[in-house]
Order: C-alpha cells, then structure tokens, then sequence
C-alpha cells in the first residue's frame, strides 16, 4: 500500500496546488465520464456501508444450515455460505469495515500527516526532530509486522481500534511528503510578509502555509485510500483484524480460502473490494490531473 | 552596419503547437537574419514566439507536439529545417549552438561541469578524454571562471548562478560557432552579473567574428549590446531595425509603448507609462493586427487584416497600417 | 565513504534499540499465559511449568526479559521456541526459504517493472504506454489479498499448472506462483515511476541542452536521461526491497511457505517474545543494510547527495 502511495507521491510532486477555484475543479471534473462513475460507485458503497437495509432486506444472520455452500437461487443471487446465510447480504454488510477503514483512516491519515509535517517542516529544530526520529522508529519496521505485533497485543479489536491503530503507524510517509513542501513554501515571499506584520504563527501556518502546501499531500491520500480498503481484509485474514462474528469482506476471504470447491464464496467479495478500490483510484487520478496546472495550458 | 556574411537567414517560418483545445499558432510568418559580427535582438514578452522560433530551426523543440508549418532557416545557405536531423546535428551543436536562461535546470545535474564541455570536443571533433577535459579546461579559463583548472570536475549545483551561465557559455563557444544564439542568458541574474556575462558575450564575439542572436525581453539589454532589433508580438514581428533607430524613433506603436514605459530619469515624480491591457493568449488572438485593442491609435481598418511587414524606411521595417513611413510618426500622437 | 557508512550505522543503533523494545513491550502487554496456551487443554504439572517459566525468563520483570533477550540474539544463543524446536536450526531453515522468494519476486519485477516503465515513458502514448497504463492501473486497484488468491485459483487449483502451496515440489516450482503474486503487484509501481520519471527527464530543460549540442539520440539516453531518470527509481527500489519481509508474511502464509515471514506470524500468535524481537532485529537490520546501499548507490550517480 504504502508503496502505491509512493508513486503516486512522485507522480504529483509537481503538483503545486492548482489555479482553479473549488467550483471550477468540479465541473472539470464532473465532465470526465470516468469520474461521474467512479463517484457514483463510490457513493453507493458509501451508502451500503451506511444503510446496508436499502440494499438487501435479508438478515445476514438468518442462516439455514441446510443450503450450506449452495449456489446462486431466485431471490439469492449470490447463492448461501457455509452456514447457509444469504451471501448477497452478507457481502452488502461486509461493505462497512472496509468502507469505514479506507474513509476514516485515510481522512485521519491525512490530518495526522499534515498537522505533523507542517510542524516538522515549519518549526525546523527541536519540535522537527523529534517528529523525524519517532517517523524513523516507525518506519523502520516493515509497516505490516508492525500493524500484525500492536494489534495482536490488543484483545477486543473493534473498527475503531484498527482504523486508530493503522493511523498510529500510517503517518511517517505522508509526513515526510508534508514536510518537505513545507519546507519549499515557508520561505516564500507571502509567508514572510505575512510574518513580517506581525502574524501568529497558528494563523499563517493555517492560512498560508497548509493551503499552498497542501497538494501532494492530497494527491497521494486520495490515491492511497484504495490501498487502506485491501488493508482491513488483509488484517481480518491474518486473524489481527476483526474478529467473529463481525461480518466483513476479509473474513469472507478468510472463509472462502477453506473451501476452494465454492469459488463464489470468494468471487463476489473479490469484486466488490475490487471495484471500490479501482474507483477510488480513477477519482483520485482525475483529482490529481485536474490539480495539474501542466495539463491545463 | 555590420556588413559580414549572412550566416543564419530565417523567413516566413510558423509553429504551431497541438493542444487538447486546438492547434494554437505560437510563431507566425517570421523572418530575419544575422551577419557574422553581428548581434541581433530578437526582443518580445513571454508567450510572443520569441524562444519557439529559434527552438524550432534548430530542432531542439519537442514536435509534437510543435510542428513546422512553413518557412526556411538556411545556415550558409543550407536549410536546417529541411534537413534530416543526422545533417543537422552537425550543425545544430558545432557551427551554432545555444545558451539558456536557467542554468541550473540547463545543465545535467548529475555530470561535472568539465565532463559536459569535453561532451562537445568528444562527439564532434572525436577527442580523446584527456584531451577533451584539457581543453574544457581552457574554455573554462577563457570565461573567466577562476581557478578554472580545479573546478572542471564540480558539479553544477557547486557554483554561483553568474559562475554557471559562464559554464554554459563555456560550453557553447567550445567549438567556435559561427552563430550563438543566447535565450534570455542573463534574465535569472542580477543586474551587475548581468552585466558582466553580457560584457564576455561581446568580448568573445569580437575574438571570433561570430553572429549572436540575443533572445530577451529587456530593452535595456537590447540597447545595450544589440547592432539589430527585431520585435516580436503574438507570434508576428511587428518592428525590425537597426538598434539604434527603433529606439530613437520607434514606429510601430507597440515599441513605441514599450520605449515610454521604460524607467527613466526624465520620468522621475511622475507615474510610469504602461501599455494598457494585457499581451492576448495565443488561443485568441485579435483578428487584423494582434495588437490592435492595446493600440492608442487603432481605427477600425486595423481589424480587418494582419499589417503585413512593409518597409518605411531604407532597412526598416513595421507592421503597422498607420505607420507606412517615418514621416507619418512624427504627427501621431 | 567509511566515515559515511560508520555515521549511519551509529545512527541506527539507537532506533534500533527503540524498536525492538517498543515490540518486546508489545509483545509482553499480549494478554493469556503463552505457555498454558500452548499447552491447551492437558493438564501442566506445576514443576514443568515452573521450569519452563524460568527457562523463557518469565516470571522476570519486563525490562530483564528484554535484556536477556538482547544479550542472547547478540551472542548468537537463540535458545529453543516455547514448543522446544531450536530457534538456530529454524532460522537455518527458514532463511534460505524467504531468501529465494524475495529475490525471485524481486528480479521479477524489477526487470519487468523497468523494461515496460522505460519502454512506455520512451513511447509516451503509444500502444505499450496506454496497455501498461491501464494493466498497471487494474494491478494496483486489485488489494494483494485477492490478487494472490486468484493466482493461486487459477493457476494451482484449476489449470494445475503450479503447486497450491507448501514448499515440496523445491525450488523452483513451489516458489514460482507466490513470486510471480508478489512481482506482479510490485512491478505496477515500479513501472509506473520509471515511466513518469522518463518523460519528467526527457522534457527537462538539459536535455534541451544536450539536443542543442548536437548529441545523437543514443548518448543522450545513457548519458543525460537514464542517469537522472533513475533516481527515483532507486529510492522505490530500495523501500521495495526492505518492505519485502513484510510482503513475505502475506505471502507465505497464504503459500504455506515455511519462511521468515510465517515464523513471525507463528510466534506472534504464540506470543513468544524471544522470537519476535529477534525476527524484528533481523527485520530492522535488513531495513538498514538495504538503506545503506541505497544511499550508496544514490551518492554514486547523484553528486548532489555526496557530502551530506
């Protein structure tokens, strides 16, 4: 994941906040076919993760051991588990985690990040310093052992645990990535005059430094979200995830690798984390070529 | 007057750049010369075709999505523009050669200064290594770069903005070209630097005979250093002269414009004269004369054709359908 | 160049030391009794528990658990797992086992991720460009989970053309398909930045410069572009390289290859500390190795970084 975030990054590292206003970025955006459908997928698992009901009025726990593993019928287009429970409501309530860890880790990830490069890249010295070294322990493990050994170590593992923790251990990359265009915009002209008539510092850095510096920041998190919905699945697999009965597409892999005869069981999770996923990259590909002030000339 | 051979002649060249909105024609119909000796200025805004025009004859400019529309750029007769690019490697290089204006981005960060110098001694005259450092050496002493025998081997980021348009002209005159063509080389520095690069350009001139275009966008460089000047506007020349005349009586209105808003001592106390409005985008350029609605003295004919290039005087000429002769500017305005 | 090397591993001591206590401390905070755990059901008798406790250190206060645990990795005594097998024999095993993964999936897609990212950012919107653009784009979308699990489906349980898992068909055939997984979602970045990085080099404004001397089209690519183009490459080559032990867990333990990686799974789950910390050791000293010889290679072709 990290490593998809890694060359977005320097795909965008040009990218220094674009000339156009909010509203101008979305109706160039809006007049991409690809986008308008990768938002209106995205809006949909939203809505799945929300109000899963709207989708399937099945319960997912309502099992009949009997129709264990049976395909597709009327009315059960994605056939039965192992249990028997409808599959199509199971992969609908599966959406939540998934959803819920790429929106809100990626959202916390990247104030984390931010608020953290831009005391690192504004403040040079002590406050950079220590930012720097706790960014170096952390990054000196391989980031999946370290999410599998803290939350191994952690006994009642709800979503909010794992989205805080992928948080905890997530935010050196996007830091570092912060801190060095801090570094390229707090010298600039606008910065110095605004502290040159006696500016608070919270007010520029709020003000003039985060909206210039901003950019590549956003372009590598909108990227990296669709890494952070893989995640929750990969934890859940390896058992450090979610744990039964919370219903969520990696413990539906977890399930379907056991029983290899039904590939449904793994066919249909398979292709809706997939789909989020790839929409959630072609919107965050549009937002960063829509940013780039190259493409515009 | 400089009186030497003609070594460059460009005429009617255009360039167009395709872009998702269009083609857009960023050099239209431009011609000029320059004789061995001889500097000639090529003075615009950004955006006017200035740099397009010289990148496009010689090859260097990225097609597509450029493109040549028409026109000839003949070198001793020869046509760079026609010619395949094996020819004109030969030339493009070896008998003309270029300096840029942002030194740093120019050079290859990653090879020292000397290594890019003996580039040219061994590609084109087929050197041997030492040799090829020896003499980048030498060219580095000849730009006055001191200790120059130390600092073949640095690296570009090691040296001064001034010190490295020194390398890059270094580098442009190893091979004793006939034509140098300079694209706004002293426009990143400061202005006593400037100077003294400009100084070296004319010193190293004088030594070599050689023709200098002198691509820029500041009078003051022009009217210091240029023998001819020729004025770009949206892709067009609109004014060729010689230096000193266009500057005591310019005749198309948009030098005219460009000379009253020149900081002057007469000025002092009063507001500076600026020409109104902006240089227009090259997607939309005014039909009839590009600088007809910036113009104090546009009538409504000025609307209905490009002014062709006519000649008002003996070796001057403008593109100006109010302004056909010397005389004429002298009741305007 | 020692000085340099010397300076770094100095450096790195410390955050060392950091590290493997942060994950002895976490490994210590697990909840349950690792040994009764490990026993299950049976009934221990009190005098091997109590003897086991003190061979493990631990009934000893965190602090002296992580010590010893230290002093024996930096003596070379690993000492036995809870269940008895020797740590030293395991780690003779298991080696050579992600060793051969991770260079397998590395020359994998290395060599494919910088012939198709050179060849696409040479022919920018040509046939290849906009086939690895959008490959690239679907590789990089599919989470590595499913991905490694359609490959195993498709080419182990239906074509039968590789083993599913486990490690008894050797080298190569049992290692080909998991590489092949771990490749293919590296390879997508990789090419990806070769590619971007190309054509940022090829409009940058030297190779204008080297246009204008009237270099021809081959020495302008291995003299001016590739030098510049691939340092990028290099720093995502690197943080491949040193991520690839965290790749290996995912891999190996959907492969059942019996690896590093899966050793560290297994004693995580069993909560002995010992073996973490010393999987982690080796880990971080991988991660500085790697870094090292990145930066080495770096300041080899970027003068720029040299004297920093």
């Amino acid at each position: 994941m990290s490593e998809t975030q890694q060359v977005f990054g320097a795909e965008s590292q040009d990218l220094e906040g674009g000339t156009l206003s909010n509203r101008e970025l979305l109706r160039a955006l809006l007049r991409k076919p690809q986008f308008d459908i990768c938002l209106l997928l995205v809006l949909t698992f939203f809505l799945m993760a929300a109000v899963p009901k709207v989708f399937t009025r099945t319960d997912p726990r309502f099992c009949e051991l009997g129709k264990s593993q049976q395909g597709h019928q009327p009315g059960h287009p994605f056939g039965f588990d192992i249990q028997g429970c409808d599959y199509f409501a199971n992969v609908i309530y599966g959406a939540r985690p998934s959803v819920l860890v790429s929106l809100v880790a990626g959202v916390g990830g990247f104030l984390v990040a931010g608020l953290l490069g831009l005391l690192a890249g504004y403040f040079p010295g002590k406050v950079d310093t220590v930012i720097s070294r706790v960014a170096d322990v952390l990054f000196a493990l391989p980031g999946l052992i370290a999410l599998i050994v803290i939350l191994n170590s952690v006994p009642n593992r709800s979503i909010w645990i794992i989205v805080a923790i992928i948080m905890v251990t997530g935010w050196p990359q996007g830091m570092r990535v912060m801190r060095s265009t801090v570094f390229s915009v707090r010298n600039r002209e606008y910065v110095l005059a605004a502290r040159s008539i006696g500016v608070s510092p919270v007010r520029i850095l709020r003000k003039h430094v985060f909206p210039n510096a901003m950019a590549p920041l956003l372009a590598m998190t909108t990227l990296g979200i669709g890494g952070l919905i893989g995640l929750e699945a990969v934890l859940t697999f390896l058992g450090v995830g979610l744990q039964p009965p919370s219903i969520s597409w990696g413990s539906q892999f977890g399930v379907a690798t056991s029983y290899r005869e039904t590939p449904h069981l793994f066919l249909w999770p398979a292709l809706f984390i997939s789909t989020m996923t790839i929409s959630f990259m072609i919107i965050g590909d549009s937002i960063r070529d829509a940013l780039d002030p190259k493409l515009l000339r | 007057m400089t009186t030497g051979e003609v070594l460059l002649k460009v005429d009617d060249l255009t360039v167009e750049f395709d872009t998702p909105r269009g083609p857009v024609r960023a050099v239209d119909g431009v011609s000029w010369q320059v004789r061995a000796g001889e500097t000639l200025a090529i003075l615009g805004e950004s955006g006017s075709g200035k740099s397009v025009s010289t990148q496009a004859l010689t090859g260097i400019l990225e097609m597509p999505p450029g493109r040549i529309l028409k026109g000839t750029a003949e070198y001793r007769g020869a046509d760079l523009i026609a010619m395949t690019t094996k020819e004109r490697r030969k030339i493009v290089g070896d008998r003309i050669t270029m300096v840029f204006q942002d030194s740093l981005s120019a050079l290859n960060p990653v090879q020292s200064v000397g290594t890019q110098i003996a580039e040219c001694y061994r590609v084109h005259r087929g050197m041997s290594k030492r040799d090829a450092m020896k003499r980048a050496a030498e060219m580095l002493d000849q730009v006055r770069i001191p200790a120059a025998a130390n600092r073949v081997r640095d690296y570009p980021h090691e040296f001064s903005g001034g010190m490295r348009q020194r390398v890059m002209l270094a580098m442009a005159l190893a091979l004793d070209p006939d034509v140098l063509i300079a694209d706004e080389p002293t426009t990143a520095l400061d202005v006593t630097v400037q100077a003294q690069i400009l100084e070296l350009i004319a010193e190293l001139q004088a030594e070599r005979e050689m023709g200098v275009v002198l691509i820029t966008h500041d009078l003051g460089v022009v009217s210091d250093v240029a023998d001819n000047v020729v004025v770009m506007y949206a892709g067009h020349v609109v004014e060729r002269a010689a230096t000193a005349e266009a500057l005591e009586h310019p005749v198309h209105p948009y030098t005219e414009g460009l000379l009253g808003s020149m900081p002057s001592s007469d000025l002092k106390g009063q507001e500076l004269p600026t020409i109104p409005g902006t240089p227009p985008s090259l997607r939309a350029i005014p039909s009839g004369c590009a600088f007809r609605p910036r113009c104090p003295i546009a009538i409504d004919d000025c609307a209905r054709e490009i002014p062709p290039l006519l000649t008002v005087a003996p070796g001057r000429d403008a593109a100006c359908i109010r302004r056909t002769t010397i005389s004429a500017n002298k009741e305007a305005v | 160049m020692i000085r340099f090397i010397l300076r770094r591993v100095l450096a790195a001591i410390p955050i060392g030391l950091v590290v493997t206590l942060g994950v002895y401390a976490l490994v210590f905070a697990m909840p349950g009794d690792p040994l009764r755990e490990l026993a299950g059901d049976k009934p221990i008798p009190a005098a091997v528990l109590a003897a086991k406790r003190a061979q493990f250190h631990l009934d000893d206060p965190f602090i002296v658990q992580y010590l010893l645990s230290m002093k024996d990795i930096l003596t070379g005594h690993f000492g036995t797992t809870f269940a008895g097998a020797d740590i030293a024999d395991q780690l003779r095993l298991r080696i050579p086992v992600t060793l051969k993964l991770a260079t397998m999936s590395l020359v994998f897609q290395w060599i494919a991720g910088l012939l198709f990212g050179l060849y696409a950012g040479f022919r920018r919107n040509g046939v290849v460009d906009r086939m690895l653009l959008l490959a690239t784009l679907v590789v990089l979308a599919v989470p590595g989970l499913v991905l490694y699990f359609t490959g195993q489906y498709v080419f182990g349980v239906e074509l039968k053309w590789l083993p599913v898992s486990g490690a008894r068909d050797g080298w190569p055939m049992s290692y080909l398909l998991p590489a092949l997984c771990i490749g293919i979602s590296g390879f997508a970045g990789l090419a990806r930045l070769t590619r971007t990085s190309i054509v940022d080099t090829v409009n940058s404004d030297f190779v204008k410069t080297a246009r204008a001397k009237g270099l021809g089209e081959q020495r302008i690519l291995w003299r001016h572009v590739l030098p510049n183009a691939l340092l990028p490459v290099v720093t995502l080559m690197g943080i491949d390289f040193a991520g690839i032990f965290g790749g290996a867990v995912l891999a190996e333990s959907i492969f059942n290859l019996p690896g590093l990686g899966q050793f560290m799974f297994q004693a995580i789950k069993l909560k002995e500390g010992g073996v973490v910390v010393l999987l982690s050791t080796l880990a971080f000293l991988m991660f500085i190795v790697i870094n090292l010889i990145v930066d080495i290679v770096y300041g080899a072709i970027d003068p720029r970084v040299r004297n920093v």
